[in-house]
């Protein structure tokens, strides 16, 4: 009966102290931070899930990162309905207190949410959808606004400070410059140095940033995230306290792109001290000591008692006073995968010459080279980029190599070249113009593009996201079934385009034979001529 | 009788839980929803279709080119774009599929591809237009106001429309429709 008691309070202290803790999700930690995000992408969908909320905000960040945020604005989208619900835990505030925080549904830190809304201004920045550029960085405003209206009991709308647009009173400097920016592409000139003095009084490198782009002295703003926020722990003697503690420390190391050098204009880990959302610790801190106190008195009456039914009352309370510190562990469950700190780096485009290089300093493990950076687009005032850079160990020969190797969709090939998956170096998308290129570097003449679709059918590659709500594989060039062109001024591009790539393993027949023919055909070409 | 008492806690426990759960409420937002866009086109149909501007023309009169801009999002809210065209899109086909176009001499076009600038309508390629060069050109605008008080949220959104006579700039006709949406519970809890 007493064994069987035991086992049973084991058994609830292991479920409640398994709701409590989140383990870091090792895996996809080191798929962001050395840059692999296509099989990032490739593990979150075959992983088990951390709830919808964690699941949208670690894919969305990871498209974001791989240069796929235009083609994953459903995801975008959605993580935004989600962060727009209020009350979502209002029914479980009691069961938090009485039982464990896990019973509520994860939706993040206050901080966290508000650099996924930043996550969402940047996407559409890229996009050149300014208008919910502005309306997604207010959101961030808005909310961490309120957090300290509530917490603070200041009263509602009473900020402002003098500032007519920057009304909302908050200490995120990175929201307040995506809204200039979202306002600036507006062209609402105003409004936006508004925002961006808000932003330089918060951090006084980014009056720079906005002097720039509000005088005209850029068209392209890079926005640049380097390493990894916080890790959430449960700190005291029964992981009570809820802490976070810097995996990337903060510091005031630049980055340099080119030859400039930009301060941060996020800390992730400052951010992380300023808005967390600690309601229960105070709960946690009482079941603590409560359950000390039965495990204590448990084992007193325990050891002295006389008889069967002293014991088992002994063992009872030890039994309550196990799940009551087991309940008291404070929620670790996180975003994983945020940046420690976000730049801003405005740019001529028309100025640039050849490869850009981006390094933060004192880390050469964080060095990317964009091989090519587009200029703008007719009829485009500002364009966007968005970078992830690597940290940690020294940068991978892709980081750095400053030269595209494969041709996408974005580029033309200097030669005619053969489809990747019958051995040459070229991954666009098959179309007629396409075609004619295939077929100056050897292709039989009669083969179209609809062929060519058939051949990617048969091996079991798919052209294009479209339609897979940003929910897709790795890329051919990466083994994957996927052909698609990421932007080219993102982390995602520079791995799969300037990095070199094993040869395609043919998986169909079809594929097989057409390379068959192909080598004989260059091997008689080639006897020919010699 | 300890049992019993135990049994007891439990189920006063589980009834407490349960109610502080039910009364709380589900979750909900202030942003705009399909429904209110649509109520937006149906009442800028309506409001437009019984202008002056409209109500005095004629079937013989020359036929007004109506080019429909995006809207602009100055909201608070992150509309898509496919939602804001949505609006402008049923706001066309509710007109135009109706006999007041032929009777009042109106022709709408959307062009996706082109941002239509008064300067690009002017001077810019009318096979944009589908051969049709505007005469006029429909331009609207979300706006929003928040109001909080404790946990809760109300959003104000307003749609703004206006008809602009591309000849002289003058705007011919204009009008706002206001819904709002209200909220309650922490944001970020």
């Amino acid at each position: 009966m007493r064994g069987v008691l035991l086992m049973l309070v084991l058994v609830l202290v292991l479920v409640l102290g398994a709701c409590a803790s989140q383990r870091p999700d090792a895996h996809l930690i080191e798929d962001v931070r050395s840059g692999q995000f296509g099989y990032a992408r490739s593990y979150l969908r075959h992983s088990p899930s951390r709830g919808a909320f964690t699941d949208l905000a670690h894919l969305a960040l990871v498209n974001l990162a791989d240069g796929m945020g235009e083609e994953s604005e459903r995801v975008f989208n959605d993580l935004y309905d989600l962060l727009r619900l209020r009350g979502v835990n209002a029914g479980s505030r009691l069961a938090a207190v009485v039982l464990h925080e896990g019973v509520k549904v994860y939706r993040g830190e206050p901080f966290e949410q508000a650099m996924l809304y930043a996550a969402i201004a940047i996407q559409k920045a890229v996009m050149g959808d300014f208008d919910n550029t502005r309306a997604a960085a207010i959101g961030a405003l808005e909310l961490l606004d309120e957090f300290d209206d509530l917490r603070y009991a200041r009263p509602a709308d009473a900020a402002g400070g003098g500032h007519p647009y920057a009304v909302q009173d908050t200490g995120f400097a990175l929201g307040y410059m995506l809204a200039g920016l979202g306002a600036l592409g507006m062209g609402r000139e105003e409004e936006a140095r508004d925002y961006f003095l808000r932003g330089a009084e918060l951090r006084e490198g980014l009056g720079e940033v906005g002097r720039v782009l509000l005088e005209g002295g850029a068209d392209g703003l890079l926005i640049i995230d380097y390493g990894l926020g916080p890790r959430k722990v449960a700190a005291g003697r029964s992981g009570e306290v809820e802490a976070f503690v810097a995996r990337t420390p903060s510091d005031a190391r630049r980055v340099r792109v080119g030859s400039d050098f930009w301060a941060a204009a996020e800390d992730v880990n400052e951010l992380a001290a300023l808005y967390a959302w600690d309601d229960l610790r105070g709960v946690r801190g009482a079941k603590a000591a409560i359950g000390d106190v039965l495990v204590t008195g448990g084992a007193v009456v325990t050891a002295t008692g006389d008889n069967d039914t002293e014991t088992l009352i002994g063992l009872g309370l030890i039994g309550l006073g196990l799940l009551s510190r087991a309940s008291a562990a404070a929620d670790t469950r996180q975003i994983e995968i945020l940046p420690q700190r976000v730049y801003l780096v405005p740019i001529r485009l028309a100025d640039l010459r050849g490869p850009l290089t981006i390094e933060v300093e004192g880390d050469p493990g964080s060095r990317l080279v964009l091989p090519m950076v587009r200029s703008r687009r007719e009829g485009e005032h500002l364009r966007v980029m968005y970078v992830r850079l690597l940290s940690g160990a020294g940068a991978p020969e892709w980081a750095t190599s400053g030269q595209i190797r494969y041709v996408g969709d974005a580029s033309e090939p200097a030669l005619p070249d053969l489809p990747y998956i019958l051995g040459g170096r070229d991954v666009r998308t098959p179309t007629a113009r396409v075609m004619r290129d295939y077929h100056a570097a050897g292709l039989d003449s009669t083969l179209t593009s609809n062929d060519m679709r058939e051949l990617y059918r048969s091996e079991g590659i798919r052209i294009g996201v479209d339609g897979t709500g940003g929910n897709f594989g790795r890329h051919v060039l990466e083994g994957g079934n996927w052909l698609f062109t990421p932007a080219v001024e993102s982390t995602g591009f520079v791995r799969l385009f300037a990095g070199a790539h094993p040869p395609h393993e043919p998986r169909s027949k079809a594929v097989r034979d057409l390379i068959r023919t192909l080598r004989e055909r260059i091997d008689t070409h080639e006897g020919g001529g010699s | 009788m300890a049992s019993r008492v135990a049994m007891w806690a439990l189920a006063a426990c589980a009834m407490a839980l349960g109610t502080a759960g039910g009364c709380a409420g589900g979750p909900s937002t202030t942003r705009l929803e399909g429904e209110d866009l649509v109520a937006f086109s149906e009442r800028a149909a309506q409001s437009l279709a019984s202008s002056d501007a409209i109500s005095g023309r004629g079937p013989d009169d020359a036929p007004w080119v109506i080019a429909m801009r995006l809207p602009r999002n100055l909201s608070h809210d992150v509309i898509p774009e496919g939602e804001r065209w949505f609006v402008m899109e049923r706001l066309k086909d509710s007109l135009a599929m109706s006999r007041l176009a032929r009777e009042r001499g109106l022709v709408f076009v959307i062009d996706r591809e082109r941002a239509v600038s008064a300067g690009d309508v002017e001077d810019g390629d009318p096979a944009g237009f589908r051969g049709r060069r505007p005469t006029h050109v429909l331009e609207g605008e979300f706006r929003s106001i928040e109001r909080r008080s404790g946990e809760h949220r109300t959003d104000a959104y307003a749609f703004v429309l206006s008809l602009r006579d591309l000849a002289n700039g003058a705007v011919v006709w204009s009008d706002s429709f206001v819904i709002k949406r209200g909220a309650h519970g922490r944001a970020w809890d």
